[in-house]
Formats: C-alpha cells, structure tokens, sequence
C-alpha cells in the first residue's frame, strides 16, 4: 500500500549544484528539487492540489504524490475510459513488475490462445510505457493474470459478444486478477481495462526512479452499448505513414474503439497497392514512397485484430475516384474515370480534382473485381467492404459523350431519375462482383457492405435500388438530419456520423465550426437496434502525419466513450477522468492536444 | 539542356522570357547512369501497351515537372524527356520571379536559368574579417552546413560528384553583434560559377545579423533532384534584401502550459527559417511561474507545475544563445499587475488569488494580481528584473500590463484605504491612477536592473487608452504592444498621438483561436480558427496608412491555454511563416501570389 500523509513530508529543496565545465567556459548548474504538491482526493471534486508542507487538511488525509496516482482511484470510476457499465474500485495500491507478471491462458479454447498471448505482450507493453519503458521499483506481488474466454472464434463482427468482468484482488501470495468474456475480444478489453488500472509513479527529486502502483479490490462488470464504434481515416488526401496509422489504432485500443474505417483512396491519389493491377498505384500515388504495399495491409490488419480492431477498407466509388483510374485510355481500355482533374471543378465535383468511375465502360468493373479481390484477400474474416457511393455529381456523369449515349441505349432519361438508374445499376453490377468474390472464396452467407448516405439512400429512392439486408448506411449528414430516423424507420441498418459534431476537419476550413470534447460528447445517438452505432471522420485536407496527433485525440476518446458507456452524465463529471487518459496517450506514444491549462489539470473542476 | 563546355546541347522547354537548363559537370557519368533505365522505360511502355496490367514495382520517379504560365505541371516521365526533365524542386525555383524563397527578398533579385550539380561532401565557408562577433559567425556557418543535407529525402544518398561550393562571408562590422531595433539587418548574395569545377556564393552585409540572413537564403538556394539523384544548386544569382520592419516576432506562452526545452529551441529553428527576429517569452503568469528566480526561489519552488516543468538560469542561457547565434532575440516578458498568481502565494503580495466566482474578478482562472500599495511589493520585482537581466541582456524588455482588474484591487480593503488617502475616487480614473502608480514605481526598478533605460513595451490596455495615455506612459518611453482588433480606434488614436506600435492585432495574429472554449462551452473568445491566408493579408502598413514608420513591426501571438509541446509545431507553422514573409517584405500582394511558394516552405 502506498501512501504519502503529512508527516511522512519532508521540506523542499534539495540542491545539488552540478558543475559542468563547457567549451565557452560557463558553469551549468542543476536545481534538483522535490514537488511543492501533493494531491488529495476530494468527493464529487477530484484531484485537487495542496501544498506538501503546512497542509490544511485534517491529520491522516491521503495525500498522493501525483495527480495521475490520485486519479487513478479518485472518483467511482477513478481514471478508467471509457467508463465501465459497473466498477467497483478500492483505494488500496499494490507495487507490482512486468518481470513479475504471468498469463494464464488454461481456460480458453486452443484456437484462441496465439491471439491471447499477442494481447498479453500488448497488456506488458502499455505497463512499460507508464514508467516510460523501465520500472525500477520492485514488485510487492506478483500478478498472475487468469484469462477465461468460452468461444473459439476468432472473428471480429457486429455480432461479436464484447463484454467482460474483472476482478483484481490481492492474495497473500500474488495479485490475481481475473477477465471473464464470451470472446478474445472481450478479454481485450479486460485487459485493457486492467492497464488503466496501473500507473506509473515518480517519486524521487531526480525522476530517475519509477514503480508500477496497481489498485486492488476491483469488481468489473462491462459491455458495449454500440457494437459499432469506429474512426474513419483518410490517407488519400494527404499521404499517412503506416508507423503513424499504427499510432492511431493505438489509441483506438485505449479507448476500446473497434473498427478502423480506412478511406483509403480518393479522387487525389490511390496509395492502396493491388498487386493484380499495379497500375493504379503507379499512377495514383503521390510518390513511389507514398504506397501501402500489401505486406504493409496485411501486417496492419493483423496488428488491429491483436487490439479488438477490425479494419474496413472503403474504395469510395463510383464519385470521388480519379487518380490512380488515368490510365485506361493509355493501355487501351477506354476512360476508366470520367473528368479526372477537370476545370472548372466546381461545375463537376465538390473539391478538385474531380473524377468519377465510368459506369458506361465494362472495364472498370472488371478491374473493380481484380480490386476487390486484393482486398478480400487482405482484410479480416469476414470480409466488411465499405463501397464509398458518397457526392455522386450528375454534371461529371453528364460531361461525357459516351455516358449519355449510354444511358439512351439503357433507356434512362437524362433527368436525376435517370442519373439514379445508371447509379443503382452500377451498385447492384459492384455488389455483384463483390459477391461472387466472396462465392469464390468460400464465405458462406452473404455479406454486408457499407455505403455513405447520398441522394441515392434518401427514401424516395433507396428501397428501389439498395435492400436493407444487405447494405448498412453510414449517415453523415448534420445531427438534426431526419435522415437517420427515416432509414432506421425503414428498417436499414445505420451508421452515425453527423458531421457537425463528429468530423474533426471542422474548424478549420469555410464556415465550418469546431467541435471541441465537449460538444463531441454531448452528442447521444438514438436508442434503436437498428443503430449499429458511430464514427468519428477524420478527413485529411488540412493534416497530415504533422498535424494527426493533436486533431484526432483526445476528442476521439469522447466519442469512444459515447460509444461505449452511452453514459446520461455530461462532459463535467468526465474531465479529471479524459486528463488522466490524455496523460496515458502521452506514455503510449500519441501527442494528444492538451486539454486546459496545466493549472485546471491539477485543479480538478475549477475551469468549468 | 546546356552543358558547360560544348559536350551537348539541347533545350529543354523554350520559355518567356528566359531558357532554363541544367548545367552537369560530367557527362559521362550522367550517360552511364542513363542508359540502364532508358532501356528499363523502354521496356515497360512496351509491356504496359500490348498485354499487362500486372507489371513488376517500381520505385523510380515517373513524373516530371514543367513551368507552364507560372505553374508546374506533372507529366509522364520517358526515355525521351529524361535527359532535360525536372524535378518539382527544379521546376518550382524557376517557375515565378521568387523561386522557392521564403521570405521573398525585397531588393534586386535574379535567380538566373542554371543548376550546378554540387557535391555535398565539398562545402566549404571561409570568413574574410575578424571581430568581436566570431563566435556567432562561426555558430552561423556551422548551421549553413547542417542545413544543407536536410533537403536531401530520408533514405536516400544522393551522388557525391559536382562542383564544390565556397561561400565567403563579406561582414562590413564584424565588432556588431547586439540586438537593436535600429539595426540593418540588410545583405547581399551572389552566386557565380567559377572555372575550376566551383562555385562561389558571396554575402556582403553591415554586420552578423545580415551575414546569417544572406546564409539562410543561400541554404534555400540547394535543392534535390530526385531524378537525376544529386544535389543542385542555382548558379547565377544576385539577391539585394533588407527587412521591411525591425521587430518580426513570435510569442510563447509557457506559463498555462509547459513546453520543453528542446521545443523552445526547435521554434527558434524554424524562426531564423524564415527570418524572423524577436521570441517573445511570456514566461509566467497567474496558473504557473516556470522561471526559476534565482533571487526569490519560492515564486518557482511554489508555482512551477512540477519541479521538472522549470526553466533554469542554464535552460534559459543556453536558449538566449542559441536565439542569438540565430539572429533570434529572446525578450522577457514579465507580465504584471495582473496575470499572476501561482508562485506568490505565501508573499502575501497579491491579492484576489483565486478568487471564486472567477468571472467576477478576472478573465479566467486563477485569479491574481499584485498589490500595488505594498513597498516589499517593488523590492521582489527589482529581484525578477535582475534575474532576467543577467540572464537575458535584453535590449528591450515587456512589462505586461495586460488586463488588470478593478473588481479584483477593488475587493481589498487595504487597497481601498490606500486609495482614499490619495484622494483617489474607487472608479476607473482612480483606478487607473493606482496602476500608473505601480507602474511608474516598476519602471523604476526595472530601469535600475538592467542598469539602463532600456524601451518597455506594454500591452494594450485601459492605461493606453489614446485620449489619457500621455497622462501615464511617455511616448518615448513606451512602445505599445497592439492586441485589439485591427479595425480598432485605438490604433489610430496612439499612432496620431506619436507612439511606437508592435502589431499583434488578435484578429490574424493570435494563433490560439478557435478549436473551443475551454471554460465554459461554445467555441474560444476569438473563434474561428485563422488560416495562414489571413495571417499573410493582415499588413501593418494598410492599417496604419500615413503613420506606417510608427510600426515597428508584428507578431503572432500563441497563448497556450490549448497547446503545449504535442502540439506546438503545427499550432505555429506553417501560419507563423506567413506572418514572417509579411513583415520581411511587406508584399503590395496577397496570398494567392505566394501559395505556391508557402507550399514549399512547408
């Protein structure tokens, strides 16, 4: 148990003066000094700083050296995110050790346990960080981690039972610390939960020294509210590096998020590599260096599976698809896209450059196949494609000779009808292909695929072209859209991601507006099953690896946490807990924006 | 293309009203290297026309660039073109009359049309005049150095063949090196080919500041050519360049958060970047003191964040340094009456600390301010103002002054004893004599600290109100630092009443604005979020018009309840740029001349 009180304080400063000779002849001299705070727990207030000597506090007050170790048990549910459905927490540390801590996998299907393991070594690693690497104080325990899972499947869908319970209690001879779940997934989390329940802590004047402090007499009891809870990524507008992408998943399995929506192409570049047409990097791609190869795919997919993520990649078609399509008239196949990078683009598409697919030349859908069959193959079982189908510009479609000459062949009119007749035609050819892919492949049941919300899914034209067994409708449109309600109405499955509070690039560009944490959290999504749940868009006009860090987190974490606990409490009682997650992101490797001033971080609710 | 010597020509793209070209040192070595791919190219249009869409990776470049009206525009790299393409480096520098400058110079300038390969394990800077200034001379070529190998991409190695590249540095008054507001800052560069495989780059300038600004523009002069594998520099040029306006700032406030060290310094990086000159350190305020007052230990012991989130006399030395060997002053501010708080609290010189409800007694929170009536009071200042001066040796020093609260004095009773007894009526006016008193004791002191009567700069505030301002502060004495909007009244009022303004106008230069509020809800005071296109059209001189020698200059201004070190670098860049090229030269044009340029300054 570890604990400062009054009396244990000693005062202030202890000066080492250091002398260095340097080449110019100055002196450098250090101030070695112990912290002037201590921290106090107080009931419905957080962590509020005091003075390590001469306190104010009655005789036999806890008083914790940091604010993150007073955050980790202060408040009912101390320092975890997202809030469990149900946590009890004692206020009792226990120094524990990576050296010293054991999995045991006994109680879980064969099939199961490779991935377990890889969870564990993640679980170690997060331990590590909090100390930054190194842990120099010795165990008091050691923790022997008991992992119970009932299914052996692996797979990761919208049906996949997320819940857990955890227990960690100290026994004479080791800190047992117990996750119960349905699935591996669901003992992720568990684990996760348990490194929140761990923080490192700094004691000595030098920062040298570090020690591992875990709170004991925890009772757990969780689950999702939403089986849907994602962050969409753009890598076409601005090229992310893996290593970065990697970084944001990271934080994704901090914050129990659990699909990675990776818009991986658009009308700007196709960083995406198929190794069945090579073409559409080598001239799509900003630059040679600028491709995720398909080694790269496959070493992601597999690194979010370890961290409950499931990757989703979106070709986004027929719309906001150009370069990297510019070569079909070169290679003798016709024009595979229409008005790529045409002008002026505000005539043809929403942002330059424009581009559409042409939906009037067999081709396309051919090499569309010869894609899809590169990401079948890449992406997790079972296979989720998200089909784009977003700002669909009928001027665009209109501007070609050949597309028009093709409607009349077909019959369709030249009138927005007709231009949804060409559109359904070419979704119901794609879903197809995608279909018959999977046949091949040996999926069983037929698969869902994701489409964004359009002039195609408004109601006077969805159930024409698309069935609701078989497309999830992901709805961008602003909160108050009735858009939402009348698709779930209809009994579509949906996806939210109202783009006035969720999308991260607001702020930044137009009129746009920036939603802070705050606003972010206060967003709540309707109660409905057919609600799969939410994303939170980061599009990457403005940002590259640079700028990522800081837009998406921690506001991201806000929207994990809606997804998540789905709590009725606001953004207040919430803000000692995100400043302890943002501390935690730190360790982890992620540059989150800060919060508030450092004052308000030591001052629990006193900038509201 | 033209070849020195006669080896080969050819014309790469005839232009209006000049001929670019590549000059290579070595023929022979480019048609040995040349040869491989063409076949390689050749080869692959054949596969890629008759059957494939399958063909093998390839990770060499397949674009090439060409200026087109002002413009580079990518195309289709071949057998054919290889031999005269660009690159988008190549082609951006002589696309437009600035090249890839940033700032654009405001003198004579002429890139000319030549590249000359250069060899990057010969580069050589030699010192014509000695002085009392050498050891910022030296730092500054050591930098030049380190600059150049950063154009060239991660991971690649380019040849090390082509010309050498001596720069000799003409310094005028090698004996100058302190800051001023009265400086020339002004240089001059050639760069000429010489007959002996080498190529001499020359900078005349009045002084040390000069020199470094000639030396960053030459390092933007090298580029890398991914195409042809090797470093390049432009051959003939003549730039004539001096700054518009003496003061070109940037403000960090480090006292609402901690930034490191190392963050602090890479900012001064970027800042000799792009030439501006003054790091303006808001370094404590009423939520923490991170200076470290040798004098008075406990302001920092009690109002540091933690013991490690501290800026110690060798932290701060050691920034002052580089700051300066980088034509970077680092000006102090110590921000006072208001905005203090933490570090004072068992002084017993402040008053309202912490005051609740905030709102009643100050913008935000914590509360905090001095108490002007105490004697001791003026003694700890003197002490802070020693501090800074040994530390900072300033040539100019901020005072603050920034938003004072009445309600705050006036919830003392002392104070408002104080005040009765100097016939002061408890409203503003009486207020505002309280805080000339204070100031005018301050000034005192700090003119006794740093030993001179060095200029103070203020904040706009009540107390520099353009119709009574002449009451409390002396024009020749005060420089107003300018925050209102830049539609303001109070602009044109101080300039008409003869004062010295630093812009800082929060509508273009607070870099903190939009994100959110982050008391409260809603968006922050100044929302929304400012782009770098506004940062570059807000020109001091449009909004001073005739009294435009009365501006010394600007500053973007990041107030750091928001950001710390994660984010600092895209909070200031590329936007702080924009500002710089603004003040450097006061362009008559807008950003939609300059974007292309911003682009590669990113």
């Amino acid at each position: 148990m570890f604990r400062v009180t009054r009396s244990a304080t000693e005062e202030g400063i202890l000066r080492h003066k250091i002398l260095h000779e340097v080449s110019a002849g100055l002196s450098i001299f250090f101030l070695v000094r112990r912290p002037s705070w201590v921290f106090q727990c107080v009931k419905d207030k957080g962590c509020r700083r005091q003075p390590r000597v001469n306190s104010t506090v009655p005789e036999g007050t806890v008083l914790y050296d940091t604010v993150d170790v007073c955050r980790t048990v202060c408040g009912a549910q101390g320092g975890l995110w997202p809030r469990p459905q149900s946590v009890t927490l004692g206020t009792h540390f226990v120094k524990i050790h990576p050296d010293s801590l054991r999995f045991d996998f006994v109680d879980a299907p064969t099939e199961t346990k490779e991935l377990l393991e890889e969870m564990g070594g993640v679980l170690t690693f997060n331990l590590l960080a909090e100390c930054g690497g190194t842990v120099t104080e010795a165990a008091e325990l050691p923790v022997a981690v008991y992992v119970s899972v009932k299914s052996s499947d692996v797979s990761l869908t919208w049906l996949t039972d997320e819940q857990y319970t955890l227990e960690v209690q100290s026994k004479t001879d080791e800190l047992s610390v117990r996750v119960t779940a349905e699935t591996v997934y669901g003992a992720r989390h568990g684990l996760e939960t348990f490194s929140q329940l761990v923080t490192g802590n700094r004691t000595d004047p030098t920062r040298t020294r570090c020690g591992l402090l875990a709170v004991t007499g925890v009772k757990i009891k969780d689950h999702p509210a939403y089986a849907h809870r994602g962050f969409l990524l753009d890598t076409s507008r601005n090229f992310i590096p893996m290593h970065d992408i990697k970084r944001m998943i990271d934080g994704m399995a901090t914050t129990k998020l659990n699909v990675f929506h990776w818009h991986v192409t658009d009308t700007h570049s196709f960083p995406l590599e198929s190794k069945r047409v090579p073409q559409f990097t080598r001239y799509g791609a900003y630059t040679p260096q600028e491709v995720y190869s398909t080694a790269e795919v496959n070493k992601l997919v597999q690194y979010a599976r370890v961290r409950g993520i499931r990757v989703v990649i979106e070709i986004d078609a027929p719309a906001h698809a150009g370069n990297g399509w510019q070569w079909g008239q070169e290679h003798g196949f016709g024009d595979l896209a229409v008005c790529v990078n045409a002008e002026p683009w505000r005539s043809l598409c929403i942002q330059p450059p424009c581009g559409q697919l042409n939906p009037a030349n067999s081709e396309v859908y051919r090499f569309l196949k010869e894609l899809y069959t590169d990401i079948a193959d890449a992406i997790p079982q079972p296979p989720l494609l998200h089909m784009g189908g977003d700002e669909v510009f009928m001027n665009c479609w209109n501007s070609s000779q050949e597309i028009v000459s093709y409607m009349t062949s077909r019959g369709y009119d030249l009138s927005t009808d007709g231009y949804m007749r060409l559109w359904g035609e070419f979704q119901s050819k794609v879903l197809d292909i995608w279909d018959d892919i999977l046949h091949e492949a040996g999926v069983k049941t037929k698969q869902p695929v994701m489409l964004w919300s359009s002039e195609l899914t408004q109601i006077r034209h969805i159930k024409r072209y698309l069935r609701k067994d078989r497309y999830v409708i992901e709805v961008w449109e602003p909160k108050e859209s009735p858009l939402l309600n009348q698709l779930t109405t209809l009994g579509y499955r949906v996806i939210s991601i109202p783009k006035n509070v969720w999308y991260l690039d607001h702020g930044f560009w137009g009129n746009t507006k920036y939603a802070n944490w705050r606003r972010i959290y206060e967003y709540k999504l309707p109660k409905n099953k057919f609600v799969l749940g939410g994303e939170v868009a980061m599009w990457t006009e403005f940002v590259d690896s640079q700028a990522l860090d800081g837009r998406v987190w921690p506001r991201t974490a806000s929207v994990a946490e809606r997804l998540w606990s789905d709590p009725s409490s606001s953004w207040r009682t919430s803000e000692p807990r995100l400043q302890r997650l943002r501390t935690r992101l730190v360790a982890r490797g992620l540059r989150p924006d800060v919060i508030n001033p450092g004052w308000c971080a030591q001052n629990d609710m006193r900038c509201t | 293309m033209e070849l020195e010597g006669g080896h080969r020509n050819s014309v790469i793209k005839r232009r209006n009203p000049i001929e670019f070209g590549l000059v290579f040192n070595d023929a022979k070595e480019m048609g040995l290297t040349m040869h491989p791919k063409s076949w390689w190219f050749n080869l692959l249009y054949i596969l890629a026309a008759v059957t494939c869409y399958t063909c093998a990776e390839d990770v060499t470049p397949v674009w090439r660039w060409s200026c087109e009206n002002g413009r580079c525009l990518k195309y289709p790299l071949n057998a054919e073109n290889l031999n005269t393409a660009l690159s988008l480096e190549a082609c951006k520098m002589f696309c437009n009359e600035y090249g890839t400058l940033w700032p654009r110079p405001t003198g004579e300038i002429s890139l000319g049309s030549h590249l000359a390969k250069i060899n990057i394990n010969s580069i050589h800077v030699e010192i014509t005049k000695r002085g009392k200034s050498d050891d910022l001379m030296n730092a500054a070529a050591q930098r030049f150095k380190t600059l150049i190998p950063l154009v060239i991409p991660k991971g690649t190695m380019p040849k090390s063949s082509g010309k050498a590249v001596v720069v000799y540095l003409v310094n005028e008054n090698p004996d100058e090196r302190e800051f001023s507001l009265h400086f020339d800052e002004g240089y001059e560069l050639r760069v000429a080919s010489m007959a002996d495989e080498k190529v001499n780059a020359t900078i005349f300038a009045k002084n040390f500041f000069g020199i470094r600004h000639g030396l960053e523009t030459l390092s933007q002069l090298v580029l890398y050519d991914d195409i042809r594998d090797h470093l390049l520099i432009v051959r003939d040029v003549t730039i004539l360049d001096r700054p518009v306006y003496p003061y070109r700032g940037l403000l960090l406030d480090t006292a609402r958060n901690y930034y490191s060290v190392d963050s602090l310094k890479s900012t001064i990086d970027a800042m000799a970047a792009n030439k501006l000159n003054t790091f303006h350190w808001h370094i404590t305020d009423s939520q923490s003191f991170p200076f470290v007052s040798t004098r008075r230990p406990n302001l920092t012991k009690y109002g540091a964040f933690t013991p490690q989130k501290v800026y110690t006399p060798a932290d701060v030395r050691n920034i002052v340094r580089y700051g300066h060997e980088r034509g970077v002053r680092v000006l102090p501010e110590f921000d006072a009456p208001a905005h203090v708080g933490e570090g004072w609290q068992d002084t017993g010189l402040t008053v309202c600390f912490k005051a609740e409800p905030w709102a009643s007694y100050c913008v935000e929170p914590p509360c905090g301010q001095l108490n002007p009536i105490k004697e001791e009071l003026y003694n700890v200042l003197e002490d802070i103002y020693r501090d800074m001066s040994d530390l900072f040796q300033p040539d100019i020093f901020h005072m603050g002054g920034d938003e004072v609260s009445e309600k705050c004095w006036n919830s003392s009773e002392e104070i408002q004893h104080f005040m009765i007894q100097n016939r002061w009526n408890l409203d503003s006016p009486g207020f505002l004599n309280l805080w000339n008193y204070f100031q005018s004791k301050a000034q005192e002191k700090a003119y006794k600290a740093f030993g001179k009567e060095l200029p103070l700069i203020l904040w706009t505030s009540t107390l520099t109100e353009f119709n009574t301002i002449s009451n409390y502060l002396d024009k020749n004495k005060y420089i107003i630092q300018v925050w209102t909007s830049g539609f303001d009244p109070q602009i044109k009022g101080l300039l008409e009443k003869g004062y010295n303004l630093i812009m800082s106008n929060y509508d273009a230069l607070y870099l903190d604005c939009g994100f959110s509020a982050w008391v409260g809800s809603g968006n922050n005071w100044c929302s929304p979020y400012i782009g770098w296109q506004k940062v570059y059209d807000n020109s001091p001189a449009e909004i001073a018009l005739e009294y435009k020698n009365q501006i010394l200059g600007g500053e973007a201004a990041l107030w750091s309840e928001q950001s710390d070190t994660s984010t600092l670098e895209n909070r200031l860049w590329p936007r702080s740029a924009a500002l710089a090229e603004r003040l450097w030269a006061e362009p008559a044009t807008k950003w939609i001349d300059a974007e292309h340029r911003m682009l590669h300054m990113r």
